[in-house]
C-alpha cells in the first residue's frame, strides 16, 4: 500500500509533506494538520500553531502526561508534554503513537507538525523521497 | 462510509487543496505584503492575516469557520531557510 506524499517548497527548501488527521479521546483533540516527514527526528511533535488551531481547553491540556520538556525546533523554543494515545490518520492508514504536544511557545515562530521515526516505525512504513522529481511516498506492507 | 466519515474526507480534501495553494503561491503572498505574517486560507483565498497567530485564529472563528479545519501558515520572508 502506497500513500502519496507531497513535495512542497516551504521555509527555504523542498519538504515531504502529508496532510494528517490527529485525534485523541483523552484529552479530547481533533484536527487536520500538514506534517513534514523528518527522518532526522526520533519523535513526532504536533505543531505549536496546530495546537492553537484546535482550540484545546486548559482542562484538556492538563490531561497530557509527563513533565514539561524543553524542545528547540526550527529556531523556536517550546515546552512540550506527552499525548499518550494520539491517532494519526494518513490516507487510509491509522497510526497510534504517543506524540509531543507544545504547551508553551517560549519564543520564535510556531514550528509545523513533524512526523518522526516513531511514526514510520509504528506504521511499518518505508519512506521514498526523490526531490529532483518531486516524488515521495510512504509504503506499508501490512495492507491496512 | 458513513456521513461523518464522508464529511471528514471532504474536509481533508479541502484542507489539502488550500495547503497546496499556499505552498504554490507563497511568492504572491509576499508581493501582497504578507511576508512575516500568518495567513488563513480557505477556498484558495486569504480570509485572515496578521502578525499574531491568536488574532488570525480569532478572525477565522468570527468568519464562522472552525480553525481546526482551516490552513493557517506563516509566510516566511524571502530567503529564509528554516532547519527542522
Amino acid at each position: 500500500m502506497r500513500l502519496p506524499v507531497r513535495v512542497e517548497f516551504f521555509a527555504g527548501g523542498l519538504r515531504p509533506i502529508v496532510t494528517a488527521c490527529v485525534k485523541s479521546e483523552s484529552p479530547k483533540i481533533f484536527g487536520i494538520v500538514n506534517a513534514i516527514i523528518d527522518t532526522g527526528s526520533p519523535t513526532t511533535i504536533l505543531g505549536a500553531g496546530d495546537v492553537q488551531r484546535m482550540r484545546i481547553s486548559q482542562v484538556q491540556m492538563q490531561k497530557l502526561i509527563g513533565a514539561e520538556k524543553e524542545v528547540n525546533l526550527g529556531g523556536a523554543q517550546i515546552k512540550t508534554r506527552i499525548l499518550p494515545d494520539a491517532e494519526l490518520k494518513v490516507g487510509e492508514k491509522y497510526v497510534k503513537i504517543p506524540i509531543q504536544v507544545p504547551v508553551k511557545l517560549v519564543r520564535g515562530t510556531p514550528p509545523p507538525t513533524i512526523l518522526g521515526i516513531d511514526f514510520l516505525l509504528e506504521g511499518k512504513f518505508k519512506f521514498f523521497f526523490y526531490p529532483e522529481k518531486r516524488e515521495a511516498y510512504l509504503e506499508s506492507e501490512d495492507g491496512i | 462510509m458513513n456521513t461523518q466519515e464522508s464529511q471528514l474526507c471532504e474536509e481533508i480534501t479541502e484542507f489539502e487543496k488550500d495547503s497546496k495553494w499556499f505552498y504554490e503561491n507563497t511568492d504572491l503572498l509576499r508581493k501582497r505584503k504578507l511576508s512575516g505574517k500568518f495567513v488563513a486560507i480557505n477556498n484558495k483565498e486569504v480570509i485572515a492575516s496578521g502578525e499574531s497567530f491568536d488574532i488570525v485564529v480569532e478572525e477565522v472563528e468570527h468568519k464562522g469557520k472552525n480553525p481546526a479545519y482551516v490552513v493557517i501558515e506563516y509566510v516566511y520572508p524571502e530567503g529564509t531557510v528554516v532547519l527542522f
